[in-house]
C-alpha cells in the first residue's frame, strides 16, 4: 500500500457526512454543486444564536448539538483537539463565538469562516517542519506529486510543482518517498539538513502499483494473475474518437477490432471470448465505476451481407481519451472474481487524471487535428476492361448507343474510347449540358473520388488544483470531426470533474462525474441493404464500371428528383435497385445524439489503523435518440423512423478494506462488501408505414398509414451480491489470495437465484530468496478461478407478440425463440500460471503466462430444428474451452545519458474448442448469411461453414456438367480465429526529442468475403477477366444464345477438374455462369495483416526556453495512424475491419480502412 | 467516541443495501413488460391465415417461394438464378421454417378449442372450428411434403423434442386425409367458426365444409397415381360431402391495399423487376389463341407477346411481356397495380379439372363426363378472370375440341389446369411434376439442367437435426432435387 494518498490532519464533522448522505440518492452531480455551494455562502456566524443547556456531557457531544440545532459544523482532529473532556453549559440566544469561548480554553484556536469552524491546536506541536525536493534521475527537474510519507503512520504529503514539500517530522523518522513508475526509496531524517531525494525511473515498472479490482491499488508483486498497464499518454499521443480502438497491438492476448466506419463500433476479446453466443467484450470500468459498452446496433443489421442499417457505435466510445491516467487491464477471471459475472471477459480498468496539491492552478491546454483519408489500397480491386451491357436502339428515329441502365453488373460491353454512348446522365432535359451526349465508353475508375478528407480537432483544457485539504480536476474536452464521406460529422463535448475531498481525519469523500454529449450526422449506413442502398460499399457490390464518381455528384433534376446510374430504364428515372450514392449521402442521412452522465460518490472511513469502510454510489446513464430518414424518389419506400433508447445503470456498494501487519512477517489485505445494481434498459422505436405523405418533412404524424411502425420494451434487472478478497502476504515473497462472491439475479428462476463463485491465487517472488546479480526481479505465479454468470432479461417465460390488425381481425402471434423456465446461472472456471523476469538492471523484462477457461452450462439461445414448431430455444448448455499462451518482452537495448531505445513485443496465441452444446444441438449459428460462422461440438468457436469443392480421392476438383461439384452447406470452409497476434512498438528518446512506432499483427484467421462473391457474380472485380485456358479472353461468349449454338469453341472457361468418370473436365461454360457459381469455400481469405498503426514524432520544449514565463512543458507531436499495412492476403478488404461488433468472420461491404495523419501541442501552464 | 458512530452510519448503510433489496420482487421484475404471457388462442387464427397466404402467394421470392419460375409461368430478364433451376438455401429453410411455425399455432388453437368447447354453449362451434383448423393445418403439411417429401410428422411440434425423426410422405398423406375426413364427418352443426377472426370466409361454416372437402379432393387426387385405393376412398369421401360449386365458393384471402397487408408479389415488383413472362406460358397461351393472354400480360415494346426462355440473362429493355397492371400485379414497379390481388387458396375451376380427371381416371364416384367437368373448369377460370362472356364461350368451344381430339385427354386437362393456376405457383408446380404436361423448357449450358422434382432439405437440419435428415435423405435415395416424390411415380 505504499502508494496510498494519505489523509490528512484536518478532521470533519459528521453533520456534513449528514448532508452527504442525505443527497447520495439524489445525482452525483447535485453533490458536486452541494460542495460547491457551500465553499461559496454568505456569512451566518455574525447572526446565528445559540441556546445550550447540557450537563456533564463530552465536548464532541455538544458541539453534536451545536450542528444540530445550528447550520455551523466542525472540523478538527480529535488526536489535536482534546473533545473527551465532560462539561456543562448553559447559555441563551449567544452568539458561537461566545460558546466557543466557554468550551475551549486559548489553546485551542477557533477559524470561523461563515457555517464552517475550524479548530486547531493554537500551540506549534514540537516536530519540526522538514522541507525539501524530490527530483527525476531522467531530467533533473523536479518530480510534482510525489508522495512522502512517515513510515509507519499515516501523516505524508506531496511534492508541489517544483517537486518541493515539507512535512513535520522529528529527526529519526524515516520518509518514504514514491511515485508511480519510479523507484521508491527511504531517506532518514536527519536535523538541520534539507531533504533531497533523486528518483530513479523504474524502466519496467516491476515495482509498480497498479489498480486491481474494485480500484485497489496494488503492488504488482503480489498478485497472483495477469495485469497489464497502459498508461494514458500512450493510449492517447495518437488520436482517435474511440478509445477502445487504440488499445489495439499494445497489450499481449487483448484482441481489438474496429469499424472502420465513421464513429463506429470497436469490439475488444480479451484472451478470446468464454460465451458462445452473449457478449464477450471486456467490462469497462471508469474510475470505479462500471460503465455500459452496449452496442447501439442491432448485430442482425450490420452483419456482413445483412439487412443494413447503421453502426451506432458502443456506449464504451464516451470515454473521454483525454482524462485517462492510465488503464489496467485485468486478463483472467481471478483478477475479476469481485466485479461480477460482467468481469468473466476481462476488465478494463480507468483511473482518470486527478488533481494534484500544488501551488496555484494547473492548466493544461492540449490541441490537435487530425487528417483522414481512405487507403485506396482496401478499396477492393477492380477490373478496368468491362462496364454495363452497351446495345443499339432507335429514340425518336435516331439509333444510338445507350447502356441497359437497370442492370447492375459488368459483364457487359468492353471499353473502347472510340464507341460513343449515351449514359445514365443523358436523360435530364433540365441538364442542358449533358442531355442527348454521348461520350466515349471509357473506365473513369474513380470511386475513391467519392471519398473526402475527413477532419478531427480535439481542443481539450484542463484545471486542477489541490490543498491539503483536497484535490479536484476540472476539464473540458470538445471533438468536431468530419468524416471520409460526404455530409458526416460528429460532434462531442466532455465536461469531466473530479475532486478529493478530506471531510476529516479519517473521512474523505471522492466525486467524479462526466457528462457527455454526442452528436452525429451521417454515419455510414453499413451491411447491403439492397432495399435503400445506405450502404455506398454494400451498394459497390454491384456496379457498372463505367461509372463516372464526378459525374454521380449531379444527383438530382433541377426540379429535385433523383438522378441514378441505375435507372429503371430509358423511359423510367426511377431507381432500379441502387440509389446515386450522393442522393443517398444528402438525402437519406440519419442523425443521432446521446446524453450521458456517468458519476460516482465514494466515501473513505478510515476506522483505525488497518480497516476502511468505504461506501460507493454510483450510476451510468443514456439517452440516446436517432433518426432515419429516407427521401421520397429513392429506390425505397419513403420512409422517416425515431428510436429513443435509455440505459441506467445505478451501484451501491459498501466494503469494508483490510491492511494489517501481523508482526514481522505477515501482510493481511483484503475487503469485505455487498452491493447492489440495477439496470433498466428502455426503447420505443416509431416508423411511418407506407411512405411519406408531404416530401422532405420527417415526422411519424407525416406516415400515409397510420398504423405506423412500432416497437418498444423495459426490461429490468436487479443482482444483489455479498462478496469478499483476501490477501495474505509472507516476508514480501509469497502472497496468498482468496476471494469469494455470492449473487442473487432477478434473471433467474427463484430457485436457482442464488450461486457463488471462488477464486484462489498465489504469487511467489522468488528473486528475493536468491542472489543472482543478472536477475532483479522474478515472480512465478499461479491462480485458480470460477465466475459464474446470470440469464438475459426476461428468458423464463413465453409471451406472444401483437401482429396488428387484419381488416378486423385482430393478430397475435407467438414468439419465435422458446423461453426457458429452467435455466440456470453459468459457470466458467480458469487456471492461469505465470513468471513475470526483469533481468541486467532492469533492461531485459519478460513477462509469460499460460491460461486455460472452460465455460459451462452456458445459457445459449439455440437454434433447433424448426419441426417443433419454434426456431429456437434458451437453453442452458455448452461446455467452451479457451486455452493460450501470452508473451509480453520489453527490452531497452541502447540507453545512454540523451539516448534511449527502448522496445516491448507481445505475442499471444489462443485456441478454443467447443466441448459440448446441448443434447441435441451439434451446431450453433453465430454469423449467417449463406456461409455461416458456427460453433460445432469438437471444433474451434466460431468455425465457418458452407459448401465446398467436392475432391476425389486424388485432390482434384470434381466437376459435373462442366461446373464445380458442392458439398452440402455444413462443411467447415474456415476459421475465423487467428493463429497469434503480436504487437511490437519501439520508442527511441533523444534528449526532447521522442519518435513512438508501433507494429501490430495478426496472422490467420479466415473471413468469408460476400465482397468477392459478389464481386465476382457482378464482374467487376479484376478476377473476372483475363484469359482463358485457350488464350484468349474468358469473356469471349462460347454460346449463341439465341439458338444455343456454339459461337466460339474456344470461348468460355473450362474449370479445372476432373469429371466423375476421372477425366479431365474439357467442357466449356460461360465466365460469367462460371463465376457466379462456386462454392462458398472460393470466397474464404485468410485474415492476416501487419499494419503500421501508429508513428509519432514529439518535441518537448527545453524548459529553460520558457525563462520566467509560467510556463511547466509544452509538447509538440506529429502521428501517423494506420499508415501502411505492411502485409495483407485480402486483396478486396482490409481484414481488420469488421462489421459492428459480433463474432466476425463475415465480410461484406467494408469500407475501406483510413489513414490519419495528425498533429497536437500540450501545454501545461 | 466519535469512531463508533461513523461506524454505525456506514455499517447501518451495508446492512441496508444487503437487505433493503427485496429479492421476491425478482419474479416481477424479470417479466415481460411489453407483451402478454397468456392471449385468447383465437388471435392466432387470423395470423396463421395471413401468414399463409402470404408466403404460398409470394411465389416470385428467392428467398421463399419461386414456385411461379419453377412451373415457368414465369421467367426473368436478370438475376436469372431461379430460371437456372438454383433454389437458394434461405428458400428452403423457409419453406421448413414457415410450415411449422404455422402448424405450432394451429396446434395451440387446436388444443384451446378442444379444452374450452366443452361448454355446451361452445359446443356448437367446436366443431366447426376444428374443421377450419384441421384445413389450414392439412394444406400446411401438404404443402411441406410436397416440397421436401419426408419431413418430421408424428414427433413434430414437440418443444420437448429437438429433434424429431423424418416420417415418409406416404404417412403423412394418410393420416392427414384420415384427419381432415374426421373433421369433416364431425362438423355436422351450422355454427360460426371464429367468425370476423377468419379472413378467409369471416367465419361461414358452410364455406369451411366446401373448402375442406375440396381440399379432401385435392389430397386423395395427388397421390390417384401411387396409391389408387386411397385415392379413390378419400375423393369419393370428398365429393359426398360437397366440393366448391361456383367461383363464389372459391377459397380466397383478400389482401388489403395497405403496406404489410398487400399481396407479397406486388410489393417484391415494387422492390425489383426482373420477372416477366416466360416463354412456356406465352407460347401455349398463343398457340390456343387463349383470350386470358391479354389478361395476365401486356404486349412488349413491339405490341408482341414475349417470353423469356429459361436460364438466358436478357437485358434488352422491353423485349418481354410483363404482366398486366390491370388484372395482375405490377412488373413495372409503379405505385399503381393490383395491390390487394387475392390469393387463391382453391378454386372451383380446380375442383373441376379433378373431377375431370377422376372421371378420365375412372373408378372414382363422378357424376359427369370429363369433358363436362374439364369445360366447367375451363370456363371457372375464364369467369374468374372476367373474360368477357362471347370470348368465353369460344375459348371454351376450342378447349372443348381440343379435348375431344387428343389422344391423351389428361395432357389437355393438365395444361389448362396449368394456365388457371396462374398466380397459384405452388399447385402448378406440383401438377406438373404429377401430370408431366404441359412440356417444361430446360435451360442450357447451366450446372443443372433436370427439372426440379423436389426442395432439398432445409439445411438447418443438416445442423440441428443431422442424423434424422439424413436417415430421411438415405431413405430417398439421396437429397437431391431431382429426386421423385412418392406421388410422383410418372
Amino acid at each position: 500500500m505504499k502508494k496510498k494518498l494519505i489523509l490528512m490532519d484536518l478532521g470533519f464533522n459528521n453533520a456534513y457526512i449528514r448532508k452527504i448522505l442525505t443527497v447520495m440518492r439524489i445525482t452525483v452531480l447535485l453533490c458536486v454543486l452541494g460542495v460547491m455551494q457551500v465553499a461559496a455562502a454568505n456569512s451566518y456566524s455574525q447572526e446565528a444564536r445559540i441556546s445550550l443547556d447540557v450537563r456533564e456531557k463530552a465536548v464532541s457531544d455538544v458541539l453534536r448539538e451545536i450542528e444540530e440545532k445550528s447550520e455551523f459544523f466542525f472540523l478538527y482532529n480529535n488526536k489535536l483537539i482534546d473533545v473527551d473532556r465532560v462539561v456543562d453549559v448553559d447559555v441563551k440566544d449567544k452568539s458561537i463565538t461566545k460558546v466557543l469561548d466557554l468550551l475551549f480554553a486559548d489553546n485551542v484556536q477557533r477559524d470561523i469562516s461563515d457555517r464552517q469552524i475550524v479548530l486547531s491546536p493554537a500551540i506549534q506541536q514540537d516536530e519540526t517542519l522538514r522541507s525539501g525536493v524530490v527530483l527525476s534521475a531522467d531530467d533533473g527537474l523536479g518530480l510534482p506529486g510525489v508522495s512522502v510519507v512517515i513510515k509507519g503512520t499515516t501523516i505524508g504529503t506531496s511534492t508541489n510543482i517544483d517537486g518541493a514539500f515539507s512535512i513535520k517530522a522529528n529527526e529519526g523518522d524515516v520518509l518514504l518517498i514514491s511515485f508511480m513508475g519510479m523507484v521508491s526509496q527511504e531517506v532518514t531524517v536527519v536535523n538541520n539538513e534539507t531533504i533531497n531525494i533523486v528518483l530513479q525511473s523504474d524502466a519496467l515498472q516491476m515495482e509498480e502499483v497498479v489498480v486491481t479490482a474494485l480500484g485497489i491499488s496494488r503492488d504488482k508483486k503480489s498478485l497472483g494473475y495477469a495485469v497489464t498497464k497502459v498508461a494514458g499518454d500512450e493510449l492517447n499521443e495518437v488520436k482517435t474518437a474511440n478509445v477502445v480502438s487504440s488499445l489495439n497491438g499494445r497489450v499481449a492476448g487483448v484482441n481489438v477490432s474496429s469499424s472502420s466506419a465513421f464513429g463506429g463500433s470497436s469490439n475488444v476479446v480479451i484472451r478470446g471470448g468464454s460465451s458462445i453466443t452473449g457478449n464477450n467484450q471486456a467490462l469497462f470500468v471508469i474510475d470505479g465505476v462500471v460503465i455500459s459498452n452496449t452496442s447501439l446496433t442491432d448485430d442482425n443489421v450490420l452483419r456482413a451481407g445483412g439487412e443494413g442499417g447503421y453502426d451506432y457505435g458502443n456506449a464504451a466510445a464516451d470515454i473521454n481519451p483525454e482524462e485517462i491516467e492510465s488503464m489496467s487491464i485485468l486478463k483472467g477471471a481471478s483478477a475479476t472474481a469481485l466485479y461480477g459475472s460482467r468481469g468473466s471477459n476481462g476488465v478494463i480498468i480507468i483511473k482518470t487524471k486527478q488533481g494534484k496539491v500544488r501551488k496555484g492552478l494547473g492548466v493544461t491546454i492540449n490541441s490537435s487535428v487530425n487528417f483522414e483519408r481512405i487507403n485506396k489500397n482496401t478499396l477492393p480491386d477492380y477490373q478496368n476492361e468491362y462496364g454495363g451491357k452497351v446495345y443499339e436502339t432507335t429514340i425518336d428515329g435516331v439509333k444510338q448507343n445507350v447502356v441497359s441502365y437497370g442492370a447492375d453488373g459488368s459483364w457487359g460491353t468492353k471499353f473502347d474510347p472510340t464507341l460513343m454512348v449515351r449514359q445514365w446522365d443523358s436523360w435530364d432535359p433540365s441538364d442542358v449540358e449533358n442531355y442527348g451526349k454521348s461520350r466515349p465508353w471509357v473506365c473513369p475508375d474513380n470511386m475513391d473520388e467519392f471519398f473526402e478528407t475527413g477532419v478531427m480537432f480535439v481542443n481539450s483544457v484542463a484545471l486542477e488544483g489541490g490543498s491539503e485539504n483536497g484535490t479536484f480536476r476540472l476539464s473540458y474536452t470538445n471533438t468536431d470531426q468530419s468524416g471520409t464521406m460526404p455530409n458526416q460529422d460528429l460532434t462531442k463535448n466532455n465536461f469531466s470533474f473530479n475532486g478529493n475531498f478530506k471531510l476529516g481525519e479519517k473521512l474523505s469523500a471522492q466525486i467524479t462525474g462526466q457528462y457527455n454529449k454526442t452528436e452525429s450526422t451521417g454515419r455510414p449506413g453499413l451491411g447491403y441493404d439492397d432495399q435503400n442502398s445506405r450502404s455506398f460499399m454494400g451498394s459497390m457490390m454491384w456496379n457498372q464500371r463505367n461509372l463516372d464518381f464526378n459525374r454521380l455528384k449531379n444527383y438530382q433534376t433541377a426540379s429535385g428528383e433523383q438522378k441514378t446510374w441505375n435507372r429503371k430504364s430509358i423511359a423510367d428515372p426511377t431507381p432500379n435497385f441502387w440509389d446515386n450514392p450522393y442522393w443517398t449521402r444528402y438525402k437519406n442521412f440519419q442523425n443521432d445524439s446521446r446524453n450521458r452522465f456517468v458519476g460516482a460518490l465514494t466515501l473513505n472511513y478510515q476506522v483505525n489503523n488497518w480497516l476502511t469502510a468505504t461506501f460507493r454510489a454510483s450510476t451510468d446513464h443514456f439517452d440516446f435518440i436517432n433518426e432515419e430518414r429516407i427521401a421520397k424518389g429513392s429506390k425505397g419506400t419513403s420512409y422517416y423512423s425515431t428510436n429513443t433508447r435509455t440505459e441506467t445503470e445505478d451501484n451501491f456498494q459498501g466494503t469494508l478494506n483490510i491492511d494489517k501487519r501481523f508482526g514481522e512477517n505477515f501482510h493481511l489485505t483484503g475487503v469485505l462488501g455487498v452491493s447492489s445494481r440495477r439496470n433498466k434498459y428502455t426503447s420505443i422505436y416509431l416508423g411511418t408505414n407506407g411512405g411519406l405523405v408531404v416530401d422532405d418533412v420527417y415526422s411519424i404524424s407525416n406516415s400515409k398509414n397510420k398504423e405506423v411502425y412500432n416497437n418498444e420494451w423495459i426490461s429490468e434487472k436487479e443482482v444483489n451480491s455479498t462478496f469478499g478478497s483476501l490477501s495474505l502476504g509472507y516476508k514480501n515473497f509469497l502472497y496468498l489470495d482468496v476471494t469469494g462472491r455470492n449473487d442473487w439475479s432477478s434473471t433467474l428462476p427463484p430457485n436457482e437465484k442464488s450461486f457463488f463463485y471462488p477464486s484462489v491465487s498465489t504469487s511467489f517472488v522468488f528473486s528475493e530468496l536468491t542472489d543472482l546479480t543478472f536477475l532483479n526481479y522474478g515472480k512465478l505465479r499461479l491462480n485458480w478461478a470460477q465466475v459464474g454468470n446470470d440469464a438475459g432479461i426476461s428468458k423464463l417465460r413465453n409471451v406472444y407478440y401483437s401482429n396488428g390488425v387484419f381488416g378486423n381481425a385482430i393478430k397475435y402471434g407467438s414468439s419465435y425463440a422458446l423461453k426457458n423456465p429452467q435455466l440456470k446461472s453459468e459457470l466458467t472456471t480458469s487456471y492461469e500460471i505465470g513468471l513475470d523476469l526483469s533481468m541486467f538492471n532492469n533492461r531485459v523484462g519478460l513477462d509469460l503466462s499460460y491460461y486455460s477457461k472452460t465455460s459451462e452450462d452456458q445459457i445459449i439461445r439455440a437454434s433447433i430444428s424448426s419441426a417443433t414448431g419454434y426456431g429456437q430455444k434458451y437453453l442452458n448448455s455448452g461446455e467452451m474451452e479457451n486455452k493460450g499462451f501470452e508473451v509480453g518482452l520489453n527490452l531497452i537495448p541502447i540507453k545512454t545519458e540523451n539516448f534511449k531505445w527502448s522496445m516491448n513485443l507481445n505475442w499471444s496465441t489462443n485456441k478454443n474448442e467447443v466441448k459440448s452444446l446441448a443434447p441435441g444441438v451439434e451446431d450453433l449459428v453465430l454469423n449467417k448469411n449463406g456461409a455461416s460462422v458456427i460453433a460445432r461440438v469438437g471444433e474451434a468457436y466460431g468455425i465457418i461453414t458452407g459448401t465446398d469443392y467436392v475432391y476425389d480421392a486424388k485432390g482434384n476438383k470434381m466437376i459435373t456438367n462442366g461446373y464445380y461439384d458442392r458439398t452440402d452447406t455444413g462443411e467447415i470452409i474456415g476459421d475465423i480465429n487467428p493463429d497469434w497476434m503480436a504487437g511490437l512498438s519501439n520508442s527511441f528518446t533523444y534528449k526532447n526529442l521522442t519518435l513512438k512506432a508501433l507494429v501490430s499483427v495478426r496472422w490467420g484467421g479466415d473471413i468469408y468475403s460476400y465482397t468477392e462473391k459478389y464481386g465476382r457474380m457482378a464482374g467487376i472485380l479484376s478476377s473476372t477477366v483475363g484469359l482463358n485456358d485457350k488464350g484468349i479472353e474468358r469473356r469471349t461468349p462460347y454460346w449463341d444464345q439465341s439458338d444455343w449454338s456454339v459461337a466460339n469453341p474456344d470461348g468460355g472457361v473450362a474449370l479445372e477438374g476432373v469429371n466423375a468418370d476421372g477425366t479431365v473436365n474439357t467442357k466449356r461454360v460461360e465466365a460469367e455462369w462460371a463465376d457466379g457459381y462456386m462454392p462458398d469455400s472460393e470466397f474464404i481469405v485468410d485474415g492476416t495483416y501487419v499494419k503500421l498503426r501508429e508513428l509519432a514524432l514529439s518535441y518537448r520544449l527545453p524548459q529553460n526556453l520558457f525563462g520566467k514565463l509560467p510556463v511547466e512543458n509544452v509538447t509538440f507531436s506529429i502521428i501517423g495512424k494506420n499508415l501502411a499495412i505492411l502485409y495483407k492476403k485480402s486483396d478486396n478488404f482490409d481484414p481488420e475491419v469488421v462489421n459492428g461488433v459480433g463474432v466476425g468472420g463475415l465480410e461484406g461491404g467494408a469500407l475501406p480502412s483510413t489513414r490519419t495523419i495528425g498533429c497536437s501541442l500540450k501545454l501545461n501552464f | 467516541m466519535k469512531i463508533s458512530k461513523y461506524k454505525s452510519v456506514i455499517l447501518s448503510g451495508l446492512i441496508l443495501l444487503g437487505l433493503g433489496s427485496c429479492t421476491d420482487e425478482f419474479e416481477e421484475l424479470n417479466r415481460d413488460k411489453k407483451n402478454p404471457e397468456e392471449v385468447n388462442s383465437e388471435f392466432l387464427v387470423p395470423n396463421v391465415e395471413h401468414n399463409m397466404a402470404y408466403r404460398i402467394a409470394n411465389s416470385l421470392s428467392v428467398n421463399d417461394n419461386i414456385s411461379s419460375i419453377l412451373c415457368q409461368h414465369v421467367s426473368k430478364v436478370e438475376y436469372i438464378e431461379p430460371t437456372q433451376w438454383r433454389v437458394r438455401e434461405g428458400l428452403r429453410i423457409n419453406h421448413f421454417t414457415n410450415a411449422y411455425t404455422q402448424l405450432q399455432e394451429l396446434n395451440q388453437v387446436i388444443n384451446d378449442v378442444n379444452e374450452i368447447n366443452d361448454l355446451e354453449s361452445e359446443k356448437l362451434s367446436k366443431n366447426e372450428k376444428l374443421l377450419l383448423l384441421r384445413t389450414l393445418s392439412s394444406y400446411s403439411w401438404q404443402m411441406l411434403t410436397d416440397g421436401f417429401g419426408p419431413s418430421p410428422y408424428f414427433e413434430a411440434l414437440d418443444v420437448l423434442n429437438i429433434q424429431p425423426k423424418y416420417d415418409t410422405q406416404q404417412e403423412i398423406y394418410l393420416e392427414e386425409l384420415d384427419k381432415l375426413t374426421t373433421a369433416l364427418k364431425n362438423a355436422r352443426k351450422v355454427g360460426d367458426a371464429f367468425g370476423k377472426q377468419d379472413i378467409i370466409y369471416n367465419g361461414d361454416a358452410a364455406k369451411w365444409r366446401k373448402f375442406a372437402a375440396s381440399q379432401l379432393l385435392r389430397m386423395a387426387m395427388r397421390i390417384a397415381d401411387v396409391d389408387k385405393a386411397n385415392s379413390v376412398k378419400y375423393a369419393n369421401i370428398a365429393i359426398e360431402e360437397g366440393l366448391f360449386e361456383s367461383n363464389a365458393d372459391n377459397a380466397l384471402f383478400q389482401f388489403l391495399p395497405e403496406s404489410g397487408k398487400w399481396n407479397p408479389v406486388y410489393a417484391g415488383f415494387r422492390e425489383a423487376f426482373s420477372e416477366c413472362a416466360s416463354n412456356t406460358m406465352i407460347d401455349i397461351l398463343k398457340s390456343n389463341s387463349d383470350p386470358r393472354m391479354e389478361t395476365f400480360w401486356s404486349p412488349n415494346k413491339d405490341g408482341e407477346y414475349l417470353g423469356n426462355g429459361f436460364g438466358v440473362k436478357d437485358l434488352t429493355e422491353g423485349k418481354f411481356s410483363l404482366f398486366n397492371t390491370e388484372t395482375m400485379y405490377d412488373s413495372g414497379k409503379s405505385e399503381e397495380g393490383k395491390l390487394d390481388l387475392p390469393f387463391i387458396f382453391m378454386s372451383y375451376s380446380e375442383v373441376e379439372f379433378f373431377l375431370a380427371e377422376a372421371v378420365v381416371r375412372g373408378g372414382y364416384n363422378v357424376t359427369g363426363t370429363a369433358k363436362s367437368h374439364f369445360s366447367a373448369g375451363v370456363e371457372a377460370s375464364l369467369n374468374y378472370w372476367n373474360v368477357e362472356a362471347a370470348k368465353t364461350v369460344a375459348y371454351v368451344t376450342a378447349a372443348e375440341s381440343r379435348f375431344d381430339s387428343a389422344s391423351k385427354k389428361m395432357d389437355v386437362v393438365a395444361t389448362e389446369k396449368w394456365v388457371a393456376l396462374i398466380s397459384q405457383g405452388v399447385e402448378a408446380w406440383a401438377e406438373v411434376r404429377r401430370l408431366d404436361a404441359p412440356q417444361m423448357n430446360a435451360p442450357v449450358g447451366m450446372p443443372i439442367s433436370s427439372f426440379p422434382t423436389r426442395l432439398e432439405f432445409s439445411p438447418n437440419e443438416y445442423s440441428f437435426n443431422k442424423a434424422n435428415v439424413k436417415a430421411a435423405a438415405a431413405a430417398i435415395g439421396g437429397d437431391k432435387q431431382t429426386t421423385k416424390l412418392w406421388w410422383d411415380v410418372k
